[in-house]
């Protein structure tokens, strides 16, 4: 259930940064509360997976699907680089979560 | 939109608010966990870190700030809990730097088409 929690915390983290670039854009309420909604969201469920899982593990883990999902939006929506190497640091980050998900 | 713009820093000042909202993002992660943080200082310690990356991110590289930015709050947090929580196992500290390795890889490959 932490496990859940986390991801999901690492994802609603995406909403926010999108948020941010959606407010550089056009700074109305409507994105600016989809950055805040994201964030403040976010940081509760990193807060309650923390119950049971570990700062280091949980910090990275939310980091790394953060910066995940960051690219993929990236990639799909503003155009940025979809080169093999950030393709395999996508796969390699998604190895380690679940390693780090295997060994807790 | 006649918005006011920041006034540029300099590029040397950027680098000096990445550090100090790296470190600010250590504290409060930390706090998110361990209750010795008084919640106050754990709240301004998370505005001020984004306030400053997101200064620091107008003057400088978007991607090289944010991979420092990164690296600092997984190794800090590995070390506050190594401090607080009396040791990480090997094979977990491995598995964060693998991971810490590519989601900097990711970051600093992000120019690419951007714009």
């Amino acid at each position: 259930m932490s496990w859940m929690l986390l991801i999901a915390a690492g994802l609603l983290e995406v909403v926010g940064v999108i948020g941010i670039k959606l407010v550089a854009r056009n700074n109305n309420w409507f994105n600016n509360i989809i950055l805040i909604a994201g964030f403040i969201s976010s940081f509760q469920l990193l807060v309650r997976a923390m119950e049971t899982i570990p700062l280091a593990t949980a910090y990275a883990v939310w980091t790394g699907i953060g910066t995940v999902g960051a690219a993929v939006v990236g990639m799909i929506f503003f155009k940025e680089s979809k080169s093999w190497i950030r393709i395999g640091c996508i796969l390699g980050i998604i190895f380690s979560v679940v390693g780090l998900k295997i060994v807790s | 939109m006649a918005e006011k713009k920041d006034k540029r820093i300099s590029e040397s000042r950027a680098w000096a608010y990445v550090l100090l909202g790296g470190l600010l993002e250590i504290v409060w992660a930390s706090g998110f966990k361990y209750e010795a943080i008084p919640s106050i200082v754990v709240l301004v310690s998370l505005i001020v870190s984004f306030d400053l990356i997101i200064k620091a991110t107008k003057v400088l590289p978007v991607g090289t700030a944010y991979a420092v930015f990164a690296g600092m709050g997984t190794l800090g947090t590995t070390v506050v809990e190594i401090v607080l929580s009396g040791g990480v196992s090997v094979l977990r500290i491995v598995l964060i730097l693998t991971l810490l390795a590519f989601i900097i890889g990711l970051k600093l490959s992000s120019k690419g088409g951007e714009s």
